[in-house]
Order: structure tokens, then sequence, then C-alpha cells
């Protein structure tokens, strides 16, 4: 009972301030992308556990996810045809993948 | 558009798939001229030039045709190379043969990728929609990176590129109709190719089949909501061990049999550090997720158009409309092949995968971008058909499916290099202008026509000598066949073409090359039960024209020109026994056959740990110069006798006795040995191996026998045989069942590869005259098997037919 009630409350707040949290994360992505040179788990996985979180607690819905997917895509082939495979290239590979990995989970919990 | 021209226009577009397939199918029939060939390769495709020959040197017996004759089942080729036998016969054309079965396989393997992705989407979708997406799913798979990025591979060494989607196919349709037709084909397919079934293709095998079982069932449970049957597949599963037990049974004895090659590379954790993860360690930073993302062509023009078909696929995700589960099921497997096809995913990703390596047998995908590369792109090309279907769904009017044509149309522009054939005949690596596809010369086949012919005892060394077990043809064209040996598997010979063929003495032949030490040289050939030497003086197969590979680091030692290679045969003193063109065939004087009586034994001590079985322990050192001379481990030497151990060399006897070879096969020799006063030992120019056995026969073999051959001055007398009369079956096939054995522990390994027996008075029984026969005990599994596999054929066969009377009497489909 508890429980559920953290989760009803986290989610009121989650739900007001998405787009907020949304920003944030994407600007983590993106500073994980181009600012910050090597790759890191802990970041990696941090920001994930972060997103799959947020996203089960709003029950956000997969196609959210695969919307991500696409922009990291086009971010993906932009870089690729600037800098081939490049360090970076290969970064939004990675993050599409995980974010691929994500949606495929959200799909069969729908 | 009006209804009826609606109506012709739907017609025309059945025809579009057979349309496409015809035009695959003749694809390389273009990028050839006629007589071209490209036969090389690290395994080749000699069996595509003369199946038959092929299946008689290679195909029947477990014992590999070249080098020193190591024991490995081969017989997983036999019901293919039957097939291959009897398309020869008609078409009567290596060049139509090799063609023919390429085409084959770009059509079947589109026809069989659109059937399946047709099958998905046929009944939801508008025909037009399914056969758009079904097309896509076609044309990407076909023309896909792991086919044209690699073509030599994908459409001449293997079978992955139709037989994967075609195998999936005809599951698919038994999972869906329950129908026993579908697996009665999809088992005549496994036999007729059954060396894609076998545990030399394990890493394709078992990167594809466990998780096309897996996704069947699931889609049996999850799709189709039915049962999955159980008792059918598992019935299946033991007609298919039946089906391919004749080369299942002696794979399975070499991978349970201690030490042997398999088995150390499937249990060995050293092995498994060293090969596998290792390995994969090096090759990892080759893969880039971000182009198994993107799959890009090789010209990079058309860098652009690679974004379509991931645009595509995330797009159809997006904008996903039906309910149905197939597609997330899809997405699920391409998620999974892409990791493994990528393995580079974060570090906890590359630990996972390292720590894969160390189930039994996972070392085999250690080259874990080549072995998945065809199931990823098998996901892939089903995702991406899905997903198409899911994009004009959700489109309005015509615009979804004018987007899929344009997409159809950026994978075949990406494409263009591979069907405009400028990825069919590459320039060789390391050679000058050199290209891969063939016209044979005449004029070499009369070569090998000539070393068939040639007396089946002695082998052959090949000049100029390779880095590996390779051999160089040159075409009548400017090209030229870099592979296995065509004299081993082509003419029957046992040829020591390259640095690996001749273990375990590669760097004494070179040491004693570079030292011209010619007396030492012979001493080796000897050993090796060298006869021959067939030295090709063109210099358009060395020389400048291949500065480089294969011959880069034998050049260090042997001579660097063809002039210099005639010379270095000249001082080995071989006499010119053939000569046409270019191809001269060398014989040796003093030469041992592969079964002699030794004089004398020389030990050493292991005392230098040199990679190859410590060989240059006993040989760079001795100068004796005696013919029959035998080299064992000082380790041996009380299985002889305890005396010895206090000698480094042992006369053995005096007076030897006198041999009668004859040869049934590469498995089975039948030595009559006359003249015995005493223990003696029996030396067998083999590979050696624990499966080779000698039995004493009570007969005894007559010495005025038709022997055409005589050797160590009458000493050893042979009946000249090549595998042109060698007989899997001679009458007297089980006849060693019961016969006495010489005891294993006198099974000794001598002249550092070679098999030795030293046979005591009690074994035979204090006779001065008896029959050895030399067995080789593993070839019984094939025989075995092969009874099996038949008795499943045939049961196979009736109930096809029993089901297609049964049925069409009843009125029913099969």
């Amino acid at each position: 009972m508890i429980i559920q009630r953290y989760v009803l409350q986290a989610r009121k707040y989650l739900l007001a301030n998405n787009n907020a949290i949304m920003s944030l994360l994407s600007s983590m992505v993106l500073v994980d992308i181009f600012i910050i040179p090597r790759m890191s788990d802990v970041r990696t996985y941090g920001i994930l556990f972060l997103y799959a979180i947020d996203t089960w607690v709003i029950g956000r819905k997969s196609k959210t996810t695969f919307i991500g997917c696409l922009a990291l895509l086009l971010l993906m082939y932009v870089l690729y045809l600037l800098t081939g495979t490049s360090e970076q290239t290969e970064k939004v590979a990675v993050w599409l993948f995980l974010l691929l990995l994500i949606g495929v989970v959200q799909i069969w919990n729908e | 558009m009006k209804p009826m021209n609606r109506l012709k226009f739907s017609s025309l577009v059945r025809f579009v798939p057979i349309l496409f397939a015809i035009a695959l199918f003749v694809l390389p029939f273009v990028w050839y001229r006629h007589g071209e060939i490209d036969l090389g390769g690290d395994f080749s495709r000699l069996y595509l030039y003369a199946p038959w020959r092929y299946l008689q040197i290679f195909g029947l017996y477990s014992i590999v045709p070249e080098g020193i004759g190591r024991v490995t089942p081969n017989q997983y080729y036999l019901p293919y190379l039957l097939f291959l036998a009897g398309i020869n016969q008609i078409l009567r054309s290596p060049y139509l043969l090799i063609h023919v079965f390429s085409g084959l396989k770009l059509a079947v393997g589109f026809l069989a990728m659109y059937a399946i992705v047709r099958n998905f989407v046929g009944k939801r979708a508008h025909h037009l929609i399914a056969e758009l997406s079904a097309l896509l799913a076609g044309i990407f798979y076909i023309f896909s990176p792991s086919v044209i990025g690699n073509m030599n591979n994908s459409l001449l060494s293997h079978d992955q590129v139709f037989l994967n989607p075609l195998m999936f196919y005809l599951m698919l349709r038994f999972i869906q109709s329950k129908k026993w037709v579908f697996v009665a084909v999809a088992f005549c397919v496994t036999l007729l190719f059954s060396g894609n079934f076998s545990w030399f293709s394990a890493p394709p095998m078992f990167a594809f089949y466990p998780i096309a079982i897996v996704f069947l069932m699931l889609y049996a449970v999850i799709v189709l909501k039915s049962k999955i049957p159980y008792k059918k597949i598992g019935f299946g599963l033991v007609l298919f061990l039946g089906l391919h037990l004749f080369h299942l049974l002696p794979e399975a004895k070499s991978l349970l049999t201690q030490g042997s090659y398999t088995n150390v590379r499937f249990f060995d954790r050293q092995t498994i550090v060293q090969e596998g993860v290792q390995y994969f360690i090096a090759v990892l930073s080759l893969s880039k997720a971000s182009l198994n993302f993107l799959f890009p062509s090789t010209i990079s023009f058309f860098a652009p158009l690679v974004i379509l078909v991931p645009l595509t696929m995330i797009l159809g995700v997006c904008l996903r409309k039906t309910k149905h589960a197939d597609l997330p099921l899809v997405m699920s497997f391409f998620v999974l092949t892409f990791f493994l096809v990528t393995a580079n995913i974060t570090h906890i990703g590359v630990e996972f995968y390292k720590r894969l390596f160390y189930i039994p047998g996972f070392s085999m995908f250690r080259n874990f971008i080549g072995q998945w590369q065809f199931v990823y792109n098998f996901f892939a090309a089903l995702f991406l058909g899905l997903a198409a279907e899911q994009l004009m769904l959700r489109t309005k009017k015509y615009y979804g499916m004018y987007f899929i044509s344009i997409v159809l149309l950026g994978v075949i522009v990406n494409a263009t290099p591979f069907i405009s054939g400028n990825l069919a005949n590459p320039v060789r690596w390391g050679s000058k202008g050199v290209r891969t596809a063939i016209i044979m010369d005449p004029a070499y086949l009369r070569v090998l026509d000539y070393i068939h012919a040639l007396p089946s005892d002695g082998k052959i060394l090949t000049l100029p000598f390779t880095d590996w077990g390779a051999q160089v043809v040159h075409g009548l064209n400017n090209a030229a066949y870099v592979g296995p040996s065509t004299i081993s598997y082509l003419a029957g010979k046992p040829d020591f073409s390259g640095y690996q063929m001749i273990a375990p003495f590669p760097e004494i032949f070179f040491r004693l090359s570079r030292e011209k030490n010619y007396a030492a040289l012979r001493r080796l050939f000897r050993l090796l039960n060298i006869r021959y030497i067939y030295h090709n003086s063109a210099h358009n197969i060395y020389d400048d024209i291949f500065p480089q590979f294969p011959y880069t680091y034998a050049r260090l030692s042997l001579p660097d020109t063809q002039d210099g290679m005639t010379e270095l045969v000249q001082k080995l003193g071989a006499k010119k026994i053939f000569s046409l063109k270019s191809y001269n065939i060398y014989e040796l004087s003093d030469f041992l056959p592969i079964v002699y009586v030794p004089t004398s034994v020389v030990f050493y001590q292991n005392s230098i740990n040199d990679w190859y079985g410590q060989t240059a322990s006993f040989f760079i050192n001795d100068t004796s110069v005696q013919l029959r001379q035998v080299y064992a481990d000082q380790k041996d030497c009380g299985v002889l006798d305890q005396r010895l151990c206090e000698t480094n060399i042992h006369v053995l006897q005096k007076t030897t006795p006198k041999l009668t070879i004859i040869r049934i096969n590469p498995t089975r020799y039948k030595i009559g040995v006359s003249g015995i006063t005493g223990p003696f030992l029996l030396a067998f120019l083999q590979g050696y191996d624990k499966a080779w056995t000698a039995y004493i026969s009570d007969q005894t073999q007559d010495g005025s026998g038709p022997y055409d051959q005589s050797y160590l001055e009458g000493d050893v007398k042979e009946k000249s045989a090549s595998y042109a009369t060698d007989t899997l079956f001679d009458t007297h096939f089980f006849s060693t069942r019961g016969l006495k054995a010489v005891a294993s522990s006198r099974h000794i390994l001598v002249n550092g590869y070679a098999n030795g027996w030293y046979i005591t008075n009690q074994d035979i029984d204090g006779r001065d005259a008896v029959t050895i026969i030399l067995e080789m005990r593993d070839q019984k599994y094939f025989v075995i098997g092969l009874t099996v596999s038949f008795a499943c054929a045939l049961f196979l066969t009736v109930s096809i037919l029993f089901s297609i009377i049964r049925n069409r009497l009843s009125g029913k489909d099969i």
C-alpha cells in the first residue's frame, strides 16, 4: 500500500514534469555522445535506468521510445556521413540499440 | 486508376518476384566469360570442378588426401557430391555447373525470403502491400552486405544464403499447416546439402537453426496460439539424426576422442581461452554497431542512401497499427542477433559475450562477425518486410507504396557493384593484376591425368612451395587458382604444397633449404614418403607476378625465382619423367615405400620444444645415411626392448622380413610379411592416429601375386593402385572382426609423425609368414552410419509415397 502510494505520487510528479525530465535525459545522452570522450557503463546504464524507471512509472508508450530511436538514427546518419564510423557515431549506435531494446520490452508489456 | 487497369496491374505484380528470381539466376552468367570459373579459397570448390573424382578421393574416407594423411571424417559431402556428379553428367561443363548453382542460390534465397514475408503479411494486408513488403525483404536479403561484401564465400563457398530462408520457410509452413510433406521436403534438402548440417559447418548451422527453431516455437505459441507438436518434432529429430548418421557418427567419434582436433577445441579450457576469447578480443574492434544499422554499400558515392533501410524499420515500428505479435517477435530476434553480430555494446555487453565462450562449443563463434552475419541479415530482412507493411498500412493512399518503392530502388542501387559483376572477379590480393576466375589449361588437365596414373605409393612435393596448404594454378586467361592442392583432390596423389601440409617438418624444410643441405633434404623427403616433385616453372605463378601472398614466408628460405627452383630440383638429383609446357614432374630415386621394416632405430630426446612435435631434436643433428632408418622418441624405447634405452642408435635386425603391399583403399592396407626371424618394427608412413590398428591374419599373402612395383632391393613389393582402383567395400570388409590386433601400447609414433608397430613373436604365434591388415578403425563408423542413413532415407521415401497415394485416394492435400 505504501509503495503504491509512493508510486502514485511519483507518477503525478513525473507526469507534471514529463517534458523537463525528457529534456534532461536527452541532454544527458547528448552530453555523453558529444562532450564526454569515452564510454562509461555507469553513465550509460545510469541514464538508461532513469529512463526505464520514468517510463515504467508514468506508463509511457513504446511509440515514444521508438521516436527517440528515430531521432538517434537520424543523428547517427548525419554523423556517419560527416565522420564515418567515428567514436561518436558508434556511441549513437549503441544508444540506438539500447533504446530499441527498451522499446521491444515495452511492446511486449503493452 | 480504373478498376480494370488496377486488376491487370495486380495480376502483373504477381510476376515481379518470378522476374526478379530469373534475373538473379542469370546474373552469374553475366559476370563471367564463358569458361571462367572461380574455384579457389581456403577450402576451395574443387568438388564443383570434378565432383565424381572428388567423391572418390575425399568424400568416402576419413583420411585427408593431402600432406601426411591425417585422420579426419570427411563424409559429410557424400549425398551432395553424388547429386553434383549426377547434374554434371547432364551439363558436362564445370562452368555451367558452378554458375547454375550460384544462380540457384541467389534465386532460391530471394524467393524463400519473399515467401516468408508474403506468408506473414499475406492474409492481413492488401495484396499490393504484401507483394511490395515481401519483394523488399527478398531483395534486401540478397543484396545485403553479408552477401555482396564477401560474395566469394557467401555465393561460392557455402549455402547459407539460400538454405537459411528455405529451411525457415519449410519449418514455418509445417508449424502453420502441420503437414508432414514440409518436414519431408526439409529433410530431403538437409540430406542433399548434408555438408551444411555437419560438424564441418557447425558455426553457421548452430548460429541459425537453434535461433530459428526458438523463433518458430514462439511464433506458434504467441502468434498462431497453437500447441507445439512436440511428438512430431521429437520424431523428426530422430529421423534427422538417422538420415545424417553417416557423417554424424564419425564426427561424434572424433569429438569424443580425447586429444582430437575437435575435442580439444570443444572442451579444453586453455584452448578455449587461447583460440576463443583471445581471438574474439583481437577481432572485436572490427565490429561497428553503426555499420550493422546502416548496411552501407561498398561504394562511398551511395553513402547517402544508407538511411533508407533503417528509416523504414523504425518508421514502421513507430507507425505500427496492427496488434499482431509477429512484428514484436521479429524485432526481439533482430535485437538479439544485432547484439550477437556486434558484441561491442558497452563494457558489460563485451564481458558478457566473453563469458559465453566458456560454454563448450561456443568458441566456434570466435569470428563472431562472420558467423552471425547471415542470421542477423535474415532477421533484419524479416523486420524490414514487416515494418514496410506497417508503414504502408498507416500512410494515406499510395504514399507509403511510393516510399517503399524508393527504398527498394535504393537497395538495388546500393548493390550496383554486385549486379554489374565488379565484385565477381577481383584481382588476387598480393598479385600483380592476376584475377580469380580461371579458364582451365587443358595441358594442366593432362598433367593431372598423368599424376593420377602414377603408382599409388609415393607422395608429391609441389614447387613453388606456399606459405599455407595452397597450390597456385594459372589459367589460360590472366587469372589463377589459389587453394588446396589440385594434385591431392583431383588426381588423388597426396601432395605437400605448403607450410601446413608438411607439418611437422616445415621449419626444418625451410632451414635445410636455406642451408642448401641437399642430402638432408633428401633424407627428409624419404621420411615423408615423397617420391615425386611437381614443378610448374611458369613465371606467372611466382617471380614478380606473385611477389607476396601466398609465398611471403616461403620466399625467405626457398629460391626467390623459378630458375632458382629448377636449380634446387636438379641439386636434389631428381630425374625428369614428364614435361609439358611449363609443367614438370621429377622422380627421386631413393624413396621409402609407405610400409617398410626399418633396419635400425634412432632414439631422440624431446629436448627442443619446437611447436611441431620436437622433430628438430632428432633430425638436424643426425648425420647417419642409412636408408631404412626410423626415428622414435626415447620414451618409447621400453616398448621395443628395455635394453635399447641405453643406446641412441640400435640395429634391429640384420635380415629383415619381406613385404608385399596391397592397398584396398586409403583406410585399409593388406601387408604380406614373410621371412620373419624375430620381433620387428613395421613403419607405416601415414599420419599417426590411435585409430590405425594392425591386425594379424592367419592367411598368408602370396609374394608372387600381381605386384608391379619393387622397392628396397626387392624387400618390398607392391601392387600398383590409385584412388580409381580403391574399393570402399572389399570382399572381406569385416574380415578384421575377431582378428588379433597388435597391442595399442606397441603402436608408437615414428619419424615424428607416422605410425609404427613393434610386432613380437607372441603376436604372430611364432610363424615366419603372416598377413597384417592395417586398418583405420574409424572408417567403420561411417559404414555403420551409412547403413542407418540409407534405411532412414528409404523410410522417408516410402512414407512420402504412402502419404501421396493415401491422400490422392481420399481426395485430400498431402
